[in-house]
């Protein structure tokens, strides 16, 4: 197979680039902790109320500036639909289905992630700004998909 | 040896330019049609989205925003492709593999039929809001159990068809031990093979899981192992409208440019790569999901780089088949040469809008398989965007660009000058309208705007409404983007109309490269399909065993059905 | 396809503009864009992605 002088200066090129965005992803995931959501727990999607994690779901206190979000996604809204953190704390949401596949989405973060019944999945984020941020489901639950959201108070202090 | 790359000083038609078969011609033409109503049909649901997430309309109480999108998703993404591929595929193997024996057409005609109620089925169970399930069907939200039965019998009679164009591609084969296969069989062939066994991941979830349980027979569903094999097939359906888009590129563009094609080896070493690599890659639509564990999903995204290498390989081959034609006819400069490809002419013009328009999809795809980068863009109207530039433009256009001649060969009609300035505009028209809607999109999505989504402000949230007021980053742009999109569908249904039913008849070339140059040279191991499918195979047990191994064994208790919610 | 009979066509041809047709430079030129285009993309969003963390 005779591969042109220029296609082998472009697939070196491109391959390395590849390579390059390979490498790049892989040191920030396995190295600096930037993970792809792929949290492993697994529930009763038909019984969290027997659940010890989400039979109370809510906000908790961990230490002095971070807290765990405990979240129920469910057809068409989550339990509770309103937290509240003060400027910069670290929230680290843990959040399950009580019936379909949801999404938690805080738009203009990275937290966006897959809500499936049956898993519970994680994410977190430090919330430097004060404000009202908005969270929605951004996969398709029903009719009332577009209604399903929720807040998140951040407050100054 | 020097290798010349024009064709058109001399007659290599010589061998007169062998039209296909009317018998076969007919079972090709069948598809174009049914693909062209799912068509113009799809476009109008396009069109209300668009107008109605802009807030521009309100949708009357009996019609849903998400049976429209059903509807939209269902009739373009997988029935107008998947029709417009057979099609294709009829003709084109009739063509250079000689006239089906009457056999194999009626397996065809079978397989044609079989595809057809399952689409009339499911068309009217999205119409009756008994499925508004989307085109990805996601359990647990269900929708009626004829509906999964109805896509089924989609897949089921593809296979059908499939095993008729294969068959006929192994005829020749026999028949001709010595001689490598020309390249549209091969071609084929390995986009049927792709199709068949990535199939048998949506068949599995569908027939195992999610017709049983629509119909009561069992009362759970493990959504995540639904989920991951619907995504096994998900992904080499993209390969299954790309792949035939790349053999216009590879095989009717350089004919229609007055050029060769120049390397076979390498054209059938890219399909090679897509067979072997567009399957173990399901997990990049899963990446923000739980249940999978980073590795494997690093694992999936590594393999998913890899398939990009045959595209890379691809830009080159088309774009130096287009250097090396102009400068035979006489083109000069670095870039000079350009002007001597023949921009007026729809069945190439059409085609290379739609290659321009893969250098952003391509880098959207690049990106939107970057792993944890991936949570950027997940299901917002990135996506939207990005798969309206390769679906909804580079394969659409290609197939456009086919159509203006396949359509009147199969109907022994004039392709006229008229249907060729039609054709110019419509692509314009495209270009402009996906550069708003897309555009828009792709912007609306960095900053968060969701994917399927009704018209929504949440409670008139800062955030939200920033998605209405943006200068070009606006849901209104969508919806300007929309309707010049519809006006070039419309300009389309109408050259489809034209070419079937008004041009004047006469005969229309079948525009197809000769074998190139280095055919006879072609290795054999790129022909010995027991061992792709084999490598192939082998990659998909290694990207899915255990990850699927651990789907079963540790399934959290079951979902049932969720089917209130959709009405 | 007979190979000799192609090259009988081709050599007709090939004397016709020789020092010029077998470049490439244009294609290299415009593959080198596609890549450039990819990597600016891909670091925007990157960066993007940093930003946000
Ligand atoms: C007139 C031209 C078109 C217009 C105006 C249009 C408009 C839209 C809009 C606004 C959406 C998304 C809305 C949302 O996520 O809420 C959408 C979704 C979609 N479009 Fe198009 N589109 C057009 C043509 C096409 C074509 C030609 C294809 C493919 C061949 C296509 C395939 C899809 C698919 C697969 C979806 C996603 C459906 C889903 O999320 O379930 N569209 N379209
Ligand atoms: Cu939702
Ligand atoms: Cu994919």
């Amino acid at each position: 197979m005779h591969l042109h002088k220029y296609e082998k200066i472009w697939l070196v090129f491109g391959i390395g680039s590849l390579a390059l965005f390979l490498a790049v992803l892989g040191v920030a995931a396995f190295a600096f902790g930037h993970q792809p959501p792929s949290h492993m727990t697994t529930v009763d999607s038909q019984n969290l109320s027997e659940d010890p994690l989400f039979s109370e779901p809510g906000l908790t206190q961990i230490n002095e500036s971070t807290y765990r979000a405990t979240l129920i996604a469910q057809a068409f809204g989550y339990n509770p639909n309103k937290i509240e953190v003060p400027v910069g704390s670290t929230v680290i949401f843990e959040v399950t289905s009580a019936d379909v596949v949801h999404s938690f989405t805080i738009p203009g973060t990275n937290v966006n992630f897959m809500v499936t019944p049956g898993h519970v999945n994680m994410a977190e984020h430090t919330f430097n700004e004060p404000g009202e941020y908005l969270v929605i489901c951004n996969e398709y639950c029903g009719t009332g998909h577009h209604y399903m959201q929720m807040r998140i108070e951040v407050i100054s202090q | 040896m020097r290798q010349s790359n024009v064709v058109i000083d001399y007659k290599y038609d010589n061998e007169p330019d062998i039209s296909v078969d009317p018998r076969d011609g007919k079972l090709g033409m069948v598809h174009i049609h049914v693909a062209f109503v799912a068509f113009i049909i799809g476009v109008f649901g396009g069109l209300l989205q668009g107008l109605a997430r802009g807030g521009m309309i309100q949708l009357p109480t009996w019609l849903g925003y998400y049976q429209i999108l059903t509807a939209h998703g269902v009739l373009l993404a997988l029935v107008f492709t998947t029709f417009i591929i057979y099609g294709f595929f009829f003709a084109g193997m009739s063509k250079t593999h000689g006239t089906f024996s009457s056999r194999l057409r009626k397996t065809g005609w079978v397989g044609f039929y079989i595809m057809l109620v399952g689409t009339l089925i499911a068309t009217v169970l999205i119409l009756l809001n008994e499925a508004s399930v989307l085109y990805t069907f996601y359990v647990p939200l269900q929708g009626h159990w004829l509906f999964y039965a109805a896509l089924a019998l989609v897949i089921v009679g593809s296979w059908i068809s499939a095993v008729a164009l294969l068959t006929h591609y192994f005829k020749w084969k026999k028949a001709n031990p010595d001689k490598p296969t020309p390249l549209f069989g091969f071609m084929t062939t390995a986009t049927l093979i792709l199709w068949m066994v990535a199939g048998l991941g949506v068949a599995a979830t569908v027939l195992v899981q999610i017709l049983p349980w629509a119909l009561g027979l069992t009362s759970e569903v493990n959504v995540l192992l639904s989920r991951t094999l619907f995504w096994y097939f998900g992904h080499p359906l993209v390969y299954f409208w790309i792949m035939p888009a790349y053999m216009v590129w590879y095989l009717v563009v350089p004919k229609v440019i007055g050029g060769r094609l120049f390397s076979s080896s390498l054209a059938r070493l890219a399909f090679v790569l897509f067979l072997l690599f567009s399957i173990p890659v399901g997990f990049h639509h899963q990446l923000m999901e739980s249940g999978v564990t980073e590795f494997w999903k690093y694992v999936q995204t590594i393999l998913t780089f890899v398939v990009v290498v045959p595209s890379l390989l691809t830009a080159f081959s088309i774009f130096a088949t287009f250097e090396q034609t102009a400068r035979e006819k006489g083109g000069k400069g670095v870039i000079g040469w350009i002007k001597t490809l023949p921009w007026g002419d729809v069945r190439f013009f059409a085609p290379f809008m739609g290659m321009i328009v893969f250098i952003p999809a391509g880098a959207g795809g690049i990106i939107n398989a970057s792993f944890q980068l991936n949570s950027v863009v997940h299901n917002t109207l990135w996506v939207v965007g990005h798969f309206h530039l390769t679906v909804g433009t580079t394969v659409l256009l290609t197939f456009f660009g086919m159509a203006y001649w396949l359509i009147p060969v199969l109907t022994g009609r004039r392709f006229t000058k008229h249907a060729n300035r039609c054709g110019i505009v419509q692509t314009w028209l495209w270009v402009i309208g996906m550069f708003l809607m897309s555009g828009a999109m792709h912007i609306l999505g960095l900053f968060g705007a969701p994917r399927r989504t009704a018209y929504a402000t949440y409670g008139d949230h800062p955030q939200a409404l920033q998605w209405f007021e943006g200068i070009f980053a606006s849901h209104v742009t969508v919806a300007i983007g929309g309707v010049i999109l519809t006006a070039a569908g419309v300009l389309m249904f109408y050259n489809f109309i034209h070419l079937a039913f008004l041009a004047p008849k006469g005969h229309t070339e079948f525009p197809m490269t000769p074998d190139p140059v280095d055919t006879p040279n072609t290795p054999a191991y790129l022909e010995n399909w027991k061992l792709w499918i084999g490598i192939a195979v082998v990659l998909i047990l290694f990207a899915y065993t255990i990850p699927i191994y651990e789907m079963i064994v540790n399934a959290p208790p079951g979902s049932p059905p969720f089917n209130f919610l959709i009405k | 396809m007979g190979k000799s009979n192609l090259e009988m066509k081709t050599s007709t041809i090939t004397t016709k503009n020789k020092e010029d047709h077998s470049s490439l430079k244009g294609t290299l030129y415009f593959v080198l864009f596609v890549g450039s285009f990819i990597l600016v993309s891909w670091f925007a969003v990157f960066f993007l992605y940093l930003s946000r963390i």
